[in-house]
């Protein structure tokens, strides 16, 4: 700030402001303290007992199934690495299908082109994580020049995809956990496409656990000493803004993808 | 004309407007349905909503150490936090903030307070193009008037409004009007704004005091463009956002959700740390927190009044409120409209705005619909009396009330007073029922009034049981 | 302060009907005493022994309503002197009910001893189907009503007192009287108070959407427990062509007494 004076003022204002309230209405014997006190438990555990949570294991991954169908996030169960890259370029073929924007997508080829990734400007932006290295390892050939690694550059509009991994997944509200250090902030909202690589393992069974997850044991195990956002995603982008009818990928992606891997 | 003068002539115009009134009809029908369902995904709502009114409770009870605390945690991350008594100080930091890195295109996110601190019209006057860029803002923009509700801002249109305004604004097709082309159409427009941005300004929904972060709730994404596209954030927040663990955020996720749209958690639900770390490919350089109070510490030093302060902004009570059903949001003129604004409007923003508390039957519908449990309409009546108390009332209103006190005082003469009362009325000729000679006219100019009845009940009472005697005040002689 | 309802308070207590204070509200004692009339018909009929005291005037609602409290602490005061020996205060209006139970408390906070007395007073006072009910344990009056009736659920009734499934109990068991349940039951009818006459183009708005509920649903009748909210329904009806009429619970039951 050019004049620091006032902006130190004006904290003090305000904090002298609500520190005060605070003393002047503690006295007030109107205030009413039975439903603080009535739930000191509550207050250990807010979401303890109010939401039908699996159990760990099987049921959490039928949980989690059943939840993102009907948020719209599309899962795709894995065996194994290979069967993952099989899958991956499929669907990278598949996103030629994609609403070939011509508009906005100068260059963009006519559907049906047998080039996985065609369109010019296009390409896959992936988290630069060893996961994402071996997985793409077989798609090279396929994809040469059109994988832009977050280690190299930011993710910018017109990518056909965001290949990320999930710090965590959730049961309760089949959600994906995307922090910063996936790929960075955009690389799951900006293009039309994200896709996640993660493990069934991954799958917390509620928010509670998947939240303390993030904040870690103590204070500086918390994922925000290593990222700086994260997101926790429950499908594709929507809005019901107009007329309450849902319509998906109003900013974000249209489609959501996890490949989620069924073995440890 | 005074604020509540042309309240009452918005309302009244409203009142009568039948397709508004089904345009509300229907989004609340809607509502109600999706939110009848999410409640059922709550294994036990009435102690979610005991447990959200006792965090708050806490939050509020003991907001200056939440405040340094995630003061204290977010700086340490890079943050920096400003301070701002007022709307002009929130404004000015702001704007300084954007001219310090000449900004000249601003990127929004949805935000009450922003709306609140007029910042998107400070901005423009500062010669910064700023775009609302939540999909129902943006059209309200678009229109040039303020959110209709503060969850749906564009909730008195219907797709053939919105089709026409794009037509016209955006070159769409005169007949397109499904939704999905109407979206992809506002969304291409608004790619290239954010792509070009270089401040982008969010809201927050909760600020969390043991990790430091800011909490934003939304379901386009555009909030996560604007912290992740330009190369300068601001968060404009109110100082009573306080949640005191991250923990909290398991129950106010879906708590919100639910209460604001029926979903069972919105789509996206994001945690800001700070500014882009070393190493991180993207994200805004600077991250900017103005805490703005702007009258709330006054609602907080008043015990009775501060779990107004617990709002979360959901925008339950205004669906559930008969008054928002009948005269919609734009009639209210204020930020916050609905019951929630009507309880504290008077308080953020004065006298001006007293006859907001009295605009509403106090049906109790807002409190019942509210996932923290504020009882809005016995706030209303706290306001009520804050504003009596004060002689801010009519001296007809004062003199009616001091009437009725004084005759009730005493057994006798509210006695005498009734029979009059009713003797007077009896005259009344028919004839002028609902006219403007007619001393009842602000009841039945709506409706009818019912005859006076000869006896009351007490003269009744005593007739019965008492045998008649000569000459007795036993029996009111009917009139 | 969100009201307890009576259920786990007051069990319902078998052995001879108590004495009963009638608490008749300003309102109904100069507008429309004949909903008093009726309650004594019917609380009569029951067995109870009742009381009009004669010094009670208004529990002091529209000066509470309208921010007055100066004003609606002197009724208070005067009220709670009336009514403090009572054992049993019955009042035909849910509304009146819940100003003495839910708001006397927080109106007589500054001073302990007349808080006190507030709340004795308020644990004695109830209101009309929550008396029969509750206190004394009665659903079954004997009552013939052979008509359609819709019930309107008054917001005082509703939402401070908690009190929905009262009436019903009482009209299940009225013979020939089929209930009907409509859209919208819930919904304020507009009146509040002084909201009636100062925004009396949003009261009406309301109590239209509370009209076309009724006549949608063909009723005969519309019962509530409110005095008000049925003098408001009333108002609207009879500049409608419909053929909905209004009568208080406490009228219905005497109406049924009678023709049984
Ligand atoms: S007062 Fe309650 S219901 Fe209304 S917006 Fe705030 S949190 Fe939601």
């Amino acid at each position: 700030m050019t004049s620091p004076i006032p902006e130190s003022r004006n904290r003090e204002a305000v904090l002298g402001a609500v520190r005060q309230a605070l003393r002047h209405a503690a006295s007030n014997p109107a205030e009413r303290d039975a439903p603080a006190q009535a739930s000191r438990s509550a207050l250990e555990f807010p979401a303890r007992g109010l939401f039908s949570i699996p159990a760990p294991g099987e049921a959490g991954v039928q949980r989690f199934l059943e939840e993102c169908a009907a948020n719209r996030t599309e899962v795709i169960q894995i065996g194994s690495e290979e069967q993952a890259s099989a899958v991956l370029i499929k669907i990278l073929e598949s996103v030629m299908g994609l609403e070939p924007n011509p508009a906005a997508i100068p260059g963009a080829g006519p559907a049906g082109n047998t080039a996985v990734v065609a369109a010019g400007s296009e390409g896959l932006y992936v988290q630069d994580a060893p996961a994402l290295r071996r997985l793409l390892s077989p798609l090279l050939e396929n994809l040469s020049g059109r994988i832009l690694w977050s280690s190299a550059t930011a993710c910018e509009e017109n990518r056909a995809a965001g290949l990320t991994l999930a710090e965590a997944l959730v049961a309760q509200t089949g959600s994906v956990i995307v922090g910063s250090d996936c790929g960075g902030r955009a690389a799951s909202v900006l293009p039309e496409l994200h896709i996640v690589y993660a493990r069934a393992s991954q799958i917390a069974p509620d928010l509670e656990t998947a939240l303390a997850s993030l904040g870690g044991a103590s204070a500086n195990e918390s994922l925000f000493d290593r990222a700086s956002m994260a997101s926790v995603v429950t499908g594709p982008s929507r809005t019901a803004d107009i007329e309450k009818l849902l319509v998906l990928g109003a900013h974000g992606p249209r489609r959501l993808i996890v490949l989620l891997c069924m073995n440890a | 004309m005074n604020a509540a003068r042309q309240f009452r002539h918005a309302a009244r115009a409203a009142a009568q407007d039948a397709e508004i009134a089904g345009i509300l009809r229907f989004n609340i029908a809607t509502y109600d349905a999706a939110v009848a369902l999410g409640r059922g995904r709550f294994l036990d709502w009435r102690e979610a909503r005991r447990r959200a009114e006792a965090i708050k409770r806490d939050a509020i009870a003991q907001l200056d150490r939440y405040l340094e605390e995630f003061e204290r945690r977010i700086i340490a991350r890079g943050a920096a936090v400003h301070w701002a008594p007022d709307a002009a100080a929130a404004r000015e930091i702001i704007l300084e903030i954007a001219r310090r890195h000449n900004v000249r295109r601003v990127v929004k996110s949805k935000s009450m307070v922003s709306e609140e601190i007029h910042l998107r019209e400070a901005l423009e006057q500062a010669g910064m193009a700023t775009l609302e860029t939540d999909l129902g803002e943006y059209i309200v923009q678009l229109r040039n008037e303020p959110p209709y509700h503060i969850v749906t801002p564009a909730m008195h249109l219907r797709r053939e409004h919105i089709a026409g305004l794009f037509h016209q604004k955006l070159g769409t097709p005169a007949d397109e009007t499904s939704p999905e082309a109407l979206v992809r159409a506002a969304r291409r427009e608004m790619r290239q704004r954010f792509v070009a941005a270089d401040l982008g300004i969010t809201g927050a929904n909760f600020l969390i005091a043991d990790h430091g972060l800011v909490a934003i709730t939304e379901n386009e994404g555009n909030a996560r463009l604007c912290a992740s596209l330009p190369p300068v954030q601001v968060v404009l927040t109110g100082i009573e956002k306080l949640l005191p663990r991250l923990a909290d955020l398991a129950l106010f996720w879906p708590l919100l959700a639910t209460a604001g749209t029926g979903q069972p958690i919105t789509c996206y639900n994001s945690l800001l740390g700070g500014p882009r770390r070393g190493g991180e490919p993207d994200g805004p350089r600077e991250l900017h927190i103005v805490l703005l109070d702007n009258g709330r510490s006054r609602v907080l030093a008043d015990a009775a009044q501060r779990e107004l302060l617990h709002c979360i902004r959901c925008g339950a009570c205004l669906n559930a409120c008969p008054v928002f059903q009948t005269i919609g949001g734009h009639a209210y003129a204020t930020t916050y409209p609905g019951p929630i604004g009507a309880a504290l409007t008077p308080l953020l923003r004065g006298p001006a705005y007293d006859h907001l508390a009295y605009a509403t039957s106090l049906c109790g519908a807002c409190a019942e619909a509210c996932p923290v449990g504020i009882e809005i309409h016995h706030q209303l009546l706290r306001d009520r009396a804050q504003a009596a108390a004060a002689r801010r009332r009519p001296w007809s209103e004062r003199l009616e009330i001091r009437a009725l006190a004084w005759a009730a005082a005493k057994p006798r003469r509210f006695e005498r007073a009734g029979r009059l009362a009713r003797r007077l009325l009896r005259l009344r000729p028919q004839a002028i029922d609902g006219t403007r000679l007619d001393p009842l006219r602000p009841w039945t100019r709506y409706r009818q009034a019912p005859e006076p009845p000869p006896q009351s009940f007490r003269a009744w009472w005593r007739q019965r049981n008492s045998p008649p005697a000569p000459n007795s005040m036993a029996a009111e002689p009917p009139s | 302060m969100s009201l307890e309802s009576s259920q786990e308070r007051w069990p319902a207590a078998a052995g001879a009907p108590p004495e009963v204070a009638l608490f008749i509200p300003c309102f109904v004692d100069q507008v429309t005493p004949e909903i008093g009339r009726d309650l004594v018909t019917v609380l009569e009929r029951l067995g109870c022994r009742l009381r009009f005291p004669p010094d009670q005037t208004c529990c002091g609602q529209p000066a509470f309503n309208a921010g007055y409290r100066q004003e609606a602490r002197a009724l208070m005061r005067r009220f709670l002197d009336t009514f403090g020996n009572s054992e049993a205060i019955v009042c035909p209006s849910g509304s009146c009910t819940a100003m003495v139970r839910g708001f006397y408390p927080e109106l007589a906070q500054s001073d302990p001893a007349l808080a006190a007395a507030a709340r004795r007073v308020g644990e004695r006072v109830y209101e009309f189907s929550e008396f029969l009910v509750r206190r004394l344990g009665i659903t079954e009056l004997g009552a013939a009503f052979p008509h359609r009736v819709a019930v309107h659920d008054g917001c005082h009734m509703l939402r401070e007192l908690h009190l929905k499934d009262e009436p019903r109990q009482l009209l299940r068991r009225v013979r020939g009287l089929e209930l009907v349940e409509i859209d919208d039951a819930e919904r304020c009818c507009g009146f509040g108070g002084s909201f009636s006459v100062n925004y009396g183009m949003i009261s009406e708005a309301m109590a239209a959407r509370k009209a076309d509920a009724l006549e949608a649903a063909e009723v005969d009748y519309v019962t509530a427990c409110d005095p008000s909210c049925l003098l408001q329904i009333a108002g609207v009806l009879a500049r409608r062509p419909g053929r909905v009429r209004t009568l208080h619970l406490a009228s219905l039951l005497a109406r049924g007494l009678a023709s049984a």
